[in-house]
């Protein structure tokens, strides 16, 4: 994990250096200031996680430096250290931008408590915005794939007789046939989603299921049975953890038994994408997944 | 056109492709070219030889000198050795099995010595990808006479004469086929070429159309004007990638010379053909599930009458017939219908394409004149059994076909006599069986691939299948009792009798052959708890053969559960309850130490 690091700012050598040994022995990395303006030296040249700012400092007091610090850091969370009877000014601090304030003299638990919700704030905007760019994200790719089954519907006439056709280039396309996407050809095409749905569920050559990056067709057509196919499938079934049907939880494989690749001389044969692995034994399988 | 001193013909159906056989013809251009040899010796990329087991392989022309296994390694020595120095190379040669001499000459090879090609005649000779390789084979030729010469009944006579029937399985006349469509009264008529081609074993659809793609076209072309039909399609498996590529460029290249579209060779008649690529269903080389597949809906079979003559496709006549049909047309129109009925026997004329797989020497496509016997097919030309094991039986006819046995080898294949054994022709899948075959689990191998492709819209194939496969799992568990034996024969026969298509009708025959055949192998596991061939997992342990073990470790690093173990150099030690049977053991074993044997369950 990255180091999360804070800024103490405080004129009192005791409160400085009590907050260091305390923080550090969290595990964050400290670095300390006498005054407002060394803080914001220090903040210039790292980036610093959370600030710990004394609200009454010599020279430029504790609003002014969080105004700075911001300027620096905008994603910096400050968090206020007052004396007696200053709550007030504290809780003017907070809304000036502070995050939180803690109230001198202090145990210990109460710095680490301030400073773990601290973190949390920041733990959940990053992850909002990671949310929010993966939503932007899923829409224009909605919106790609879209337009991508539009044009494989135009190269079809929109004719429902070629529906095999659309379907399969749709799967070339996205590696299986996305539920979002067989609604919308319904849709497109004016024909019941029934029908869209029995077609990809009849023919062995659809998948309602995302599946694996790579796709191993293991031949157990007769020729394949009687030479050993059968072992090889359960070999690989063994290896990767799966049942033939499934994909790995990495999505790495895809396992699914196939009949006949009409390569009955390499019997028995696994078909791996487009590569052909023949006259296998049971003791090659481990070797040719390592390859993938 | 440029002249070659020598031609290499290197293979590029599919067996040789995954075989990197493409690497092989890019290696040979570039050391034909390093060495000065490119005005001399050409390479040419043509469809499947045959002789799939060998692969990659390559031809020389016009020594006729046959290579095989080649690697890309051993390209420069061949080039420099044979095309520079005048010296064929032995070592890439083919030695027959338990032999030490090389056969140097494709055609002293016994795998190719028996055959009689008709409809693979340009295979291995031609660049399928170039239209003018096939005409210059006397291609199109049949197409002229067909649309200047003959009128359509004349065209229909000459195949009714040549008794050409369907190769896709039935074995119906094609003559009369053809004939039921063009008498319906129509305007629009479709075509059909079926190469959905399902049946596990079988591959010389795919390898006709990798091979010689045109000799289809061509057929079809034929076929539609005796017909009447303006529009055709092409029903591909999309599993197939090298033979939708290579039909589409067929279809390209026709229609630039006029072959095929408008107008085809000034006259008058159109024809347009479509390819379309199936979904991956064996249920659809059932003829009427085929045309609601092409239709776009799901491929369930419709019952017939109306038979597709009547009502096809969008309910017009449609006639539809399967790759190798297809492919003999433009022979019988060029040649006449009587010399194709001198070949083959009184009720199969013609030749039949067989891919020769399973426990052979030579796995491969192969075809020979109808009424050649097993044994030649699978002794003379397949090489015998893989490492010198004992015959048991072939399956023919793919999951509705059935296993003919040891003492029927002498069986002359044909229509009639493959049915009148309990096995069909189907498509031509012949999958030859050895002592280490379980006959039980055979059938039940079957049962399971029609449960799986069952439409489920009939009750009898439907829930038949089901219970099947329930009754045979018991018994390969060694969980079978006597009465199972019975309520098979019970369940097949209902099968037959009352389901709606040929899928349902002929399921049960794997389970019936074997029965009729291999009764005591079912009656083994049933009452001994025993499975001879030592497949079913259920009714066998491995153990070590102390005696012949050398304490090598192969087989100690190939178990995945470390259930072997021992010191090098003495006998190891198997133990038992962490053994999985996956048999990984005995297939790296040498010495035969590893054996499974029978176990009695209580």
């Amino acid at each position: 994990m990255e180091e999360i690091k804070i800024l103490v700012i405080d004129d009192e050598r005791g409160i400085r250096e009590g907050c260091r040994r305390i923080l550090e022995s969290e595990n964050y990395q400290v670095a300390v200031a006498e005054t407002g303006e060394k803080g914001i030296e220090v903040a210039q040249t790292d980036k610093f996680a959370m600030a710990l700012i004394d609200l009454k400092l010599p020279g430029m007091d504790g609003l002014a430096v969080i105004n700075e610090l911001r300027k620096i850091d905008s994603e910096i969370v400050p968090i206020i250290i007052t004396g007696y009877g200053t709550v007030e000014t504290a809780v003017e601090a907070m809304k000036a931008g502070a995050f939180d304030f803690v109230a001198k003299p202090f145990t210990p638990n109460e710095i680490i408590n301030v400073v773990d919700k601290g973190l949390i704030q920041i733990k959940e905007r990053q992850e909002g915005l990671e949310l929010k760019q993966e939503k932007r994200e899923r829409a224009v790719d909605e919106l790609n794939s879209l337009s991508i089954v539009d044009e494989i519907l135009a190269r079809y006439n929109y004719n429902a007789a070629s529906l095999i056709a659309i379907l399969q280039d749709i799967q070339k396309q996205f590696n299986y046939l996305p539920q979002n996407l067989l609604r919308h050809v319904a849709l497109t095409m004016n024909i019941p989603l029934t029908r869209v749905y029995s077609i990809s569920t009849f023919y062995s050559a659809f998948s309602l299921k995302p599946r694996g990056e790579h796709l191993i067709d293991v031949c157990l057509g007769t020729a394949c049975h009687v030479r050993g196919g059968m072992n090889i499938m359960e070999r690989l079934e063994r290896e990767l953890g799966i049942k033939n049907g499934e994909t790995t939880y990495d999505e790495k494989f895809s396992l699914k038994s196939v009949r006949c690749v009409g390569c009955c001389g390499l019997a028995p044969v696994v078909v791996i994408d487009d590569e052909f692995h023949g006259k296998l034994v049971q003791d090659k399988v481990p070797k040719i997944l390592a390859k993938y | 056109m440029k002249q070659y001193r020598t031609h290499c013909l290197v293979c590029t159906g599919t067996g040789c492709v995954s075989n990197h056989a493409f690497d092989i013809k890019t290696a040979l251009e570039s050391e034909i070219i390093k060495q000065g040899l490119k005005d001399e010796v050409t390479v040419i990329a043509t469809g499947c030889n045959g002789f799939c087991e060998r692969g990659p392989v390559m031809v020389v022309q016009p020594e006729n000198i046959f290579y095989q296994e080649l690697k890309e390694k051993d390209i420069p020595f061949l080039v420099e050795e044979h095309f520079l120095k005048g010296r064929p190379v032995e070592k890439m040669m083919y030695v027959p099995p338990k032999e030490e001499a090389v056969i140097p000459k494709m055609s002293d090879i016994e795998f190719f010595k028996h055959q009689l090609l008709v409809v693979l005649r340009n295979r291995g000779r031609i660049d399928p990808e170039k239209i003018d390789e096939y005409i210059g084979y006397d291609g199109y030729r049949a197409l002229g006479k067909a649309l200047t010469e003959m009128k359509p009944e004349q065209i229909i006579e000459e195949v009714k004469t040549a008794g050409l029937r369907g190769r896709g399985g039935a074995g119906f006349p094609t003559g009369i086929k053809w004939g039921f469509c063009e008498q319906a009264e129509e305007d629009t008529k479709y075509l059909i070429c079926n190469a959905d081609e399902g049946d596990p074993g079988a591959f010389m659809d795919r390898s006709i159309l990798e091979a010689d793609p045109h000799a289809v076209l061509e057929g079809m072309v034929i076929g539609a004007k005796a017909i009447g039909a303006q529009e055709g399609f092409i029903y591909v498996r999309d599993e197939y990638p090298l033979a939708l590529r290579r039909i589409n460029i067929a279809i390209e290249q026709a229609t630039e010379y006029g072959l095929l579209g408008e107008n085809i060779l000034g006259s008058g008649f159109n024809f347009k053909l479509n390819v379309v690529r199936g979904g991956g269903a064996f249920v659809c080389g059932e003829e009427t599930a085929l045309i609601a597949s092409i239709e776009g809906e799901v491929g369930r079979p419709k019952p017939r009458p109306p038979y597709p003559a009547q009502k096809g496709l969008w309910g017009k006549p449609t006639n539809n017939n399967n790759v190798e049909t297809w492919a003999n047309v433009p022979q019988i129109i060029l040649r006449g219908g009587g010399w194709f009925a001198s070949l083959g026997t009184k009720e199969s004329k013609g030749t039949k394409v067989f891919s020769l797989v399973g426990k052979v020497n030579n796995t491969g496509l192969v075809e020979v004149p109808m009424g050649t016997t097993l044994r030649t097919i699978v002794f003379d030309i397949g090489g015998g059994v893989l490492k010198g094991k004992k015959f048991k039986a072939v399956q023919s006819g793919g999951p509705s076909g059935g296993c003919v046995p040891e003492s029927l080898i002498d069986l002359p294949v044909d229509f009639e006599k493959l049915t009148e054994a309990g096995a069909i022709m189907g498509s031509g899948g012949l999958i030859v069986m050895d002592e280490d075959t379980c006959m039980v689990d055979v059938a039940k191998y079957f049962v399971e691939f029609l449960e799986e492709e069952s439409c489920g819209k009939c009750n009898p194939c439907r829930e038949g299948l089901k219970r099947l496969k329930e009754v045979l799992t018991l018994i390969t568990q060694g969980k079978g009792e006597a009465k199972h034996l019975e309520m098979l024969d019970d369940i097949a026969l209902l099968m037959k009798e009352a389901s709606l298509c040929a899928l349902g009708a002929t399921a049960p025959n794997p389970v019936l052959t074997t029965l009729k055949y291999f009764r005591e192998e079912y009656e083994e596991h049933i009452f001994q708890r025993r499975c001879r061939a030592k497949v079913c997992k259920d009714l066998i342990m491995y153990r070590i053969i102390a005696e012949k073990c050398t304490g090598c470790q192969r087989c100690v690093k190939a178990c995945p559960t470390e259930a072997i173990t021992g010191p090098r150099s003495q006998p190891h030690n198997l133990e038992e309850s962490k053994c999985i049977k996956c048999g990984a053991c005995y297939e790296v074993c040498k010495f035969d130490a590893i054996a499974g044997d029978a176990i009695y369950i209580e």
